[in-house]
């Protein structure tokens, strides 16, 4: 079987460090790019922090592109709060010496999709920017790549206001362009990302692997997440949103979906970056995405530890 | 027994208005002090001839008053696919047995709740355009409100629309005035009233109770059901209904404390009920937000409702 082809467009962050180790483990995908955008933490510090991980991850001749530094409109929100000012929570890695490539993300997501058509996978695990761009900019774009699967949003309660989750309150606008592009969408909300969780005993099984990958991974996840998860949003472990994303990628029998109709609001007095959906509701719109639910917790620990054991 | 519940039904009857009324009325717990009609379901015209109808059907003795024509700023949007031309088809109701009084819907709660020797409970089941409208108009009775426990929105879903539930998206305006007010509020939202279902084995349980009333409410559930039916439910989501049982039956439910923001712009979500369940906003709680029911028991009080009228 062909293996599947992966581009990363992320903003590490330290469940996308996550999702990154992960999609360059797997014997099922060739990682084809990958690409920055600011988010979590400012572009300099994404862009340097993908370079480091793809390095760590064995892969330094792997791509690295730059995306964008700013959100389409409005101002940047960052998440030092949760991830650190390095944005990998303070964990060291070995610096690499690799550069970013010239090109810019929306242009190889572009190039990449049209020399594949119909069989390249956008994983986008920041806010929806160097996507929304490559949408606007290559009318041709939503019609080449076999799918674009998203970490962002969710359908009842935001982590960062009230009504919305990060990815798609840092950048609404960009988030809107993607769901209203054509391109065939699968979204991982809050709803499912808050059962994709790695407990204290499981965080302990990837440490006890020992390698050097393996423990960084397991820093991402520890280091007070375990109890911040728990205090604010009442999960039992460490949140795993990105990398949720990449196993959906690899092993989307994982997850339960619902074909459905998604908006991202841009505007509003509370609801800025909202994610709207008819999928729990007695509405039925033209669907526009598949939004995921539900996971094989299990199943979703068991596929994480075993692609970080390649290490 | 202690001292009944003073309360106020401002609805726009409407099927599960009609069936919120009658196990208000059937309480010796609840003192019904006055009624008012909104604009919601169907025209204020329509809801008001109903509203006297199911007065006249119930005996509530209480004065009744003609409500707003349309919300705050929106025009009126009426349901006919829910509850038919009427706004309440599928069954005969008897006459008006009284008209309106002469005066505003806020006025005439103004001066009950002026009146009240205790703090009255408001009980919304339509938008909320009458309770803003008296909000703002007589800020004084503020005082002597305790409660508002009210049917509308949803933290986790929408209904008529995907972010907004029809009664908070008829009138957003209004609903914020009223979140915004400070009055503690129960809010059934479409989070626990979807699962507030009656099923056809209770429609049967009610008409087998026998006589006028009994007959009128099977056929109104019998009615209703169709609708809900073909959105794929298994019975009848007596949404405002929960409204009226969490003031008798509190246990029957299960609530989150959450500040909740009413949303009156946005390209998708005029309308919606922003909960903050995780506490990433920084406002103090507003509303108690019910999200479970047990359904059998609160099926069994409709039942028990009826029996209030069996003749003979």
């Amino acid at each position: 079987m062909d293996k599947k082809l992966l581009f990363l467009d992320c903003d590490p962050g330290v469940d996308d460090a996550v999702a990154i180790l992960l999609a360059l483990a797997s014997p099922e995908a060739e990682v084809v790019g990958v690409s920055a955008v600011g988010g979590n933490v400012p572009l300099e510090r994404t862009l340097r922090n993908a370079l480091d991980i793809v390095a760590f991850a064995g892969r330094p001749d792997l791509p690295v592109y730059p995306g964008a530094k700013m959100p389409m409109t409005g101002a940047l929100i960052t998440a030092e709060d949760f991830h650190g000012t390095d944005g990998l929570g303070g964990v060291p890695i070995p610096q690499s010496t690799a550069q970013p490539q010239a090109e810019m993300a929306w242009d190889a997501i572009h190039r990449l999709a049209k020399a594949n058509p119909g069989l390249l996978t956008v994983v986008a695990t920041g806010p929806l920017t160097n996507l929304g761009i490559a949408l606007t900019k290559w009318p041709d774009l939503a019609g080449l790549l076999k799918e674009i699967v998203i970490m962002g949003g969710a359908s009842a309660y935001g982590n960062t206001t009230p009504a919305a989750e990060f990815n798609f309150l840092a950048d609404p606008e960009g988030a809107e362009a993607v769901f209203q592009s054509g391109a065939s969408i699968t979204v991982l909300p809050l709803d499912v990302t808050h059962k994709c969780y790695v407990n204290c005993e499981e965080i302990a099984q990837l440490r006890s692997q020992a390698t050097p990958q393996a423990n960084f991974a397991a820093e991402m996840m520890d280091g007070g997440r375990v109890e911040q998860c728990e205090q604010w949003f009442g999960v039992s472990g460490s949140i795993m949103h990105d990398p949720a994303a990449a196993l959906y990628a690899l092993h989307p029998q994982l997850f339960t979906a619902k074909t459905c109709w998604v908006g991202v609001e841009t505007g509003g007095v509370h609801s800025r970056g909202k994610m709207v959906t008819d999928a729990f509701t007695d509405a039925s719109l033209t669907a526009n995405c598949r939004l995921c639910y539900d996971v094989d917790r299990a199943g979703f620990v068991s596929a994480l530890l075993s692609l970080m054991e390649r290490y | 027994m202690s001292k009944p519940i003073p309360i106020i039904l401002d609805g726009d009857p409407g099927h599960d208005d009609a069936i919120a009324w009658m196990l208000a009325a059937s309480s010796p717990a609840l003192k019904i002090l006055a009624v008012t009609s909104s604009s919601g379901n169907q025209t204020i015209e329509k809801t008001t001839d109903n509203a006297l109808r199911i007065m006249a059907l119930l005996g509530i003795d209480a004065p009744m008053a003609m409500g707003a024509t349309k919300p705050l700023i929106s025009p009126a949007q009426p349901a006919p696919s829910v509850h038919g031309e009427s706004g309440l088809d599928g069954t005969d109701l008897p006459e008006r047995a009284q008209e309106p009084v002469d005066m505003p819907a806020a006025e005439l709660m103004a001066q009950v709740i002026a009146a009240s020797p205790d703090p009255v409970v408001l009980v919304p089941t339509g938008p909320l355009t009458n309770i803003a409208a008296l909000l703002l108009s007589h800020p004084e009775v503020k005082d002597n409100i305790s409660r508002i426990s009210l049917m509308g929105g949803g933290v986790t879903h929408g209904n008529w629309v995907p972010a907004a539930e029809f009664n908070i998206l008829l009138d957003p305006e209004a609903a914020d005035v009223v979140y915004r007010s400070g009055i503690p509020i129960t809010m059934a939202g479409v989070d626990v009233t979807e699962k507030a279902m009656l099923t056809p084995e209770d429609f049967a349980r009610i008409r087998a109770v026998g006589g006028r009333v009994a007959n009128v409410y099977a056929d109104l559930l019998e009615f209703f059901y169709q609708f809900h039916k073909s959105l794929g439910y298994p019975g009848a989501p007596i949404h405002d209904g929960v409204a009226v049982a969490w003031l008798l039956r509190p246990e029957l439910f299960q609530g989150v404390e959450m500040h909740v923001d009413i949303e009156t712009g946005g390209t998708y979500s005029r309308g919606a009920t922003i909960g903050d369940a995780y506490h990433v906003g920084s406002k103090e709680p507003n509303a108690l937000v019910l999200f479970e029911v047990d359904r059998p028991a609160f099926a069994d009080l409709f039942v028990e409702a009826v029996s209030h009228w069996k003749e003979g």
